[in-house]
């Protein structure tokens, strides 16, 4: 589960973030929408602990991330808009290494297989990250998720830049990632993969979190209209 | 161990990797040749000297045998006074290139300054050094670690995986450490296998101690510049800042302290001159000859003992009278040159911890048997030999007392007796108390500098 409350963060004289009140359960797929600016990746960095919160608290699984960010931090997985892994590694290599920084540490025979689940074939697994797609790099920070058997995801524009297929089979992953009862937080631009994924979906302007639709509530909207109606109200 | 392991993987998957670690590789196996070549020079002009003597006592007693002796015919011959070869020559050639190890003393040279290098040697060297084991360890090894080591992170801030890093959960320091650590092993593996491999060239017994020691100043003294790297890192927001920073903070602590320190020993204690010590001498030597028989003279007037029947002084007694008067007149010039000397090395011994290449290099110095203590100690041996050396002879040739084969036991033999091993243990063990401090204090300020906060933002 991923928790705000009342979570603020600012930048001199320009708040960031305003009050956020989120609550993401577990199996949940929270899509945050906004423009450029709009405070999206700060909460992502917020719920990483990245940033200091100026008030307010943020949890990952009832962990308090200014208390344990440490402790918060392993329970949850982060896939930003291109997942940077070490390129003179191969792909099972980049996973083998960071799964066990974080203290999961897997045999090899297991590692392959969370890479096949995530949709890496065994001969992709053993090349060498540098000449991976961004598709194929996502697919590596799913399996790192699976890995570290994460609670929570947070995910910063993962479609961005992905061709139709490559983000439709993301998509798959993601919902069955939320299916093994994880919270996930994506913060996108991508409106047709946030009506598509998320069982909720959040506007955030300039900080404040202005909107909010269950998936229910827009099932028959245009969201697009929605969305720029609230950015120009 | 495995983390480890990867971290060792991904520094070696790069190629250039390889070609520091063979460069460092090449570097050190040069500074040994350089140094073991001293050794082994050092060590044959030991066994010549040790030879020499031998026969001439062979042939002295072999002629006191037959028939006693002039004391002129004996005294006349130099005694060689020989520092043993340093027990660990390969490692630092230290003074040992500059001072002598061995000085010819015959009664009628007591009062020669002491001579330095026989030969000539190249002015450039002279300055900067001999490129031996030591000058690779002190100079050379903290910027291998720093090539194989300057970007802990500041590349993956750039690449963006420093992120990707952190959301693992895994602590900063942690995480730096290791990579650090991995980074580090393997130029710290070639530098202690280098240490051990200088060890074994020495024919000295119970070195033991000495090259463990050698090895665990090489490692503590990697150590701190690892933890530069760390807190490089900590400021550094590129790869390529990271790397200025790094060179700069070699060229402090490496370069510049080690020549401020310098400028300041100098200033407060100047270096005595050479030259002028001579010119005393000599001046002090023409001044006793003006004075020649007014000084055997009065010689007899205080020890009638020695004089002989009808106190008629020949060359000899009146060459000693003066050698006497000169000794006399040089004392306080000598003691004022040793005086200055032992002052700078205090200084630097006070001062060797504002930078670790300081106190690393007197560390090794030491411990290689090639250090200032060493070789003042065998200095003050040989001044003390000389008072040997006059006090035997000189009743004997004022006397007229000819040598006997039962003198030839008691002929002035020198022998150097090495410094008690708790002396320069100490010094070595204070120096690396020091320089694991400035480690650790490099290592707790990189610490605080590490923050995910701080790294992410």
């Amino acid at each position: 589960m991923l928790e705000a409350q009342k979570l603020t963060k600012r930048f001199q004289d320009r708040v960031a973030v305003d009050s956020l009140d989120l609550r993401i359960e577990p199996g949940e797929i929270y899509a945050l929408l906004g423009p450029n600016g709009a405070g999206k990746t700060t909460t992502i960095n917020l719920f990483l602990g990245f940033l200091t919160p100026d008030s307010g608290a943020a949890r990952v699984a009832g962990t308090s991330v200014a208390e344990d960010p440490v402790a918060a931090r392993r329970k949850l997985a982060y896939i930003p808009e291109m997942v940077s892994l070490y390129p003179r590694f191969s792909g099972v290599e980049n996973l083998d290494y960071f799964s066990r920084l974080g203290g999961h540490a897997r045999q090899h025979t297991e590692l392959y297989e969370l890479l096949a689940r995530s949709g890496l074939t065994r001969e992709a697994a053993d090349r060498r990250v540098g000449t991976y797609s961004k598709g194929m790099r996502q697919k590596v920070g799913i399996a790192l998720a699976l890995a570290t058997g994460a609670k929570a995801l947070l995910l910063d524009e993962p479609t961005s830049g992905l061709d139709p297929a490559a983000s439709h089979e993301f998509s798959r992953m993601l919902r069955k990632l939320a299916k093994d009862g994880v919270a996930i937080l994506m913060a996108t631009h991508d409106l047709f993969r946030a009506r598509e994924d998320a069982s909720r979906i959040g506007i955030i302007l300039n900080g404040r979190l202005v909107a909010q639709y269950s998936r229910d509530e827009i099932k028959d909207q245009d969201l697009e209209k929605i969305y720029l109606e609230r950015l120009s109200a | 161990m495995r983390t480890l392991g990867l971290e060792l993987r991904l520094f070696l998957v790069e190629r250039a990797m390889w070609v520091i670690l063979a460069l460092f590789a090449g570097t050190l196996a040069y500074g040994i040749a350089n140094g073991a070549s001293v050794g082994l020079a050092a060590r044959a002009s030991a066994d010549a000297a040790e030879k020499e003597t031998f026969e001439w006592n062979r042939q002295v007693r072999e002629a006191l045998e037959r028939q006693a002796l002039d004391p002129r015919q004996v005294a006349g011959r130099p005694t060689i006074a020989l520092l043993p070869p340093a027990p660990l020559p390969a490692l630092a050639v230290g003074q040992s290139d500059l001072l002598p190890a061995q000085e010819a003393i015959s009664l009628w040279r007591l009062e020669k300054p002491s001579e330095g290098r026989a030969e000539l040697e190249n002015p450039s060297r002279l300055l900067a050094g001999r490129f031996d084991l030591a000058f690779v360890l002190v100079w050379l090894l903290p910027l291998f670690l720093l090539a194989a080591a300057y970007d802990l992170c500041a590349g993956d801030r750039e690449s963006g995986t420093l992120r990707m890093v952190l959301a693992q959960g895994v602590t900063p320091w942690r995480w730096i450490s290791l990579r650090a650590l991995a980074r580090g092993t393997p130029v710290l593996i070639l530098a202690v296998g280098a240490v051990l491999a200088a060890g074994t060239m020495t024919e000295e017994r119970g070195v033991g101690t000495r090259i463990l020691l050698a090895a665990l100043v090489v490692v503590v003294y990697g150590l701190f510049w690892l933890a530069v790297a760390a807190l490089v890192n900590g400021f550094a927001r590129s790869a390529a800042a990271a790397a200025t920073a790094a060179g700069s903070i070699w060229v402090l602590f490496v370069l510049v302290l080690p020549t401020l320190l310098n400028v300041v020993v100098e200033s407060l204690h100047p270096s005595p001159s050479r030259a002028e010590l001579v010119a005393e001498s000599r001046a002090a030597a023409a001044e006793a000859e003006k004075r020649g028989n007014e000084l055997v003279s009065s010689f007899y007037k205080d020890h009638p003992e020695l004089a002989p029947a009808g106190m008629q002084a020949d060359m000899t007694s009146r060459m000693l009278a003066v050698q006497d008067e000169v000794g006399r007149a040089m004392d306080p010039v000598r003691e004022r040159f040793a005086e200055s000397i032992l002052q700078q090395q205090r200084l630097v011994d006070l001062w060797r911890f504002a930078s670790p290449a300081i106190a690393a290099h007197e560390a090794l110095t030491d411990l290689a048997g090639t250090g200032y203590w060493r070789h003042r100690a065998f200095q003050e041996q040989v001044t003390a030999f000389k008072g040997v050396v006059h006090d035997y002879y000189s009743p004997k040739f004022h006397k007229r007392q000819p040598l006997t084969k039962a003198d030839v036991s008691s002929f002035p033999r020198f022998e150097y007796v090495e410094e008690d091993t708790s002396r320069w243990k100490t010094r070595v063990t204070t120096g690396l108390i020091g320089i694991a401090a400035l480690a650790a204090l490099a290592a707790i300020l990189a610490a605080f500098r590490l923050s995910p906060r701080k790294l992410a933002a």
